[in-house]
């Protein structure tokens, strides 16, 4: 069975994309763009992969991240930024990230993130 | 007829040309690091399609993808150059430790950041010493020739202090002074305009030591 994944990303351009590129190797069960959505959607629809922007425009992506993981713990999370800083890397890792990829890197970087995301996971309840 | 304030003072200048390096590095994040983020996911959906292409076109695809990865980084390098946006998320230490940091990965030099308790200060005081630690970290790397510097961020009887030492070659500071050392007018032009103290010190063989005092209560004025 396909893992299932909720895509966070408030640039719809990017985020079709993503979706794209995430419906070739896993089912994307959701795309939201705003921080309330994330922590709904992943409370109804209980994905396995959680991929969140760091620049969301509500809520900071890193903060949804840290809810995200208190409310749907079996949900791994991987943080997308476009932000190359090794202090937002570990504040991400810090929120209880699985994986932290760089945007411009996606294509290549994303689905290998997901995948050690994955590995790391807890079953389901 | 368009009406113009005309920008007398230099402080003037020196603020619209941070704000304009402001504008230009949020265009470079917000516009052009997302087509390139675009760029690298479709470039990755078409890499997954391509198991039945040559091996040529696989190697053009995957080179296509590195370059728009290189871009991607040092797009982000330029943009954090022209404003360093970490000082508004982090605060100034976090931001100059990460700095350094990345200084210290790409010029191979060992850097050990000592952060005390850092008081907030107003933006223009914020970015005024960030400058001057930048600069002063730009003259280590291009012209000391030290494998080993530091920098310290402390606050000492009511003042912040920003001091970057290196352990290099030095320089004879009258020689440098007479000459108009753009390195170090700068840093001086920084210091002056967030009315902080700079000391610089400095002997050859003996290394040079940068140091930026500002009261603390000022920047809540």
């Amino acid at each position: 069975m396909r893992e299932r994944i909720l895509l966070a990303d408030d640039n719809t351009s990017l985020l079709t994309a993503l979706k794209r590129l995430l419906n070739l190797s896993y089912t994307v069960v959701s795309t939201v763009r705003t921080g309330a959505d994330v922590l709904e959607a992943a409370r109804v629809l209980q994905p396995d992969v959680i991929v969140i922007d760091v620049r969301l425009p509500d809520i900071n992506g890193l903060v949804v991240c840290r809810q995200v993981t208190a409310a749907v713990p079996h949900a791994r999370v991987v943080v997308l930024t476009a932000v190359d800083d090794p202090v937002v890397e570990q504040r991400a890792f810090e929120a209880g990230a699985a994986a932290f990829v760089l945007k411009y890197r996606a294509g290549d970087d994303l689905i290998p993130a997901i995948e050690r995301a994955l590995a790391t996971r807890m079953p389901a309840p | 007829m368009h009406s113009a304030r005309l920008l007398t003072t230099e402080d003037d200048v020196e603020s619209a040309y941070e704000r304009e390096r402001t504008r230009l590095s949020l265009e470079l994040h917000d516009d052009i690091a997302q087509r390139l983020a675009l760029l690298s996911t479709e470039l990755g959906i078409l890499h997954q399609q391509l198991t039945n292409a040559t091996a040529e076109v696989q190697e053009i695809v995957t080179w296509v993808a590195a370059e728009t990865a290189s871009i991607g980084s040092d797009l982000y390098r330029i943009a954090r150059g022209l404003h360093p946006a970490g000082l508004e998320r982090l605060g100034l230490g976090p931001a100059i430790r990460c700095y350094c940091a990345q200084a210290a990965r790409a010029r191979r030099i060992a850097i050990d950041v000592e952060l005390g308790d850092v008081p907030t200060l107003d933006m223009e005081a914020t970015l005024g010493l960030y400058r001057i630690a930048q600069e002063a970290l730009h003259n280590v790397v291009k012209h000391s020739g030290a494998s080993h510097a530091s920098v310290s961020l402390t606050t000492v009887r009511g003042e912040l202090v920003l001091q970057v030492v290196d352990f290099g070659v030095g320089f004879d500071l009258q020689t440098m002074r007479s000459k108009h050392t753009l390195g170090l007018v700068s840093m001086r032009e920084r210091a002056r305009l967030v009315h902080a103290r700079l000391v610089v010190s400095s002997d050859p063989g003996r290394g040079t030591s940068v140091e930026a005092r500002i009261p603390v209560r000022q920047s809540f004025a």
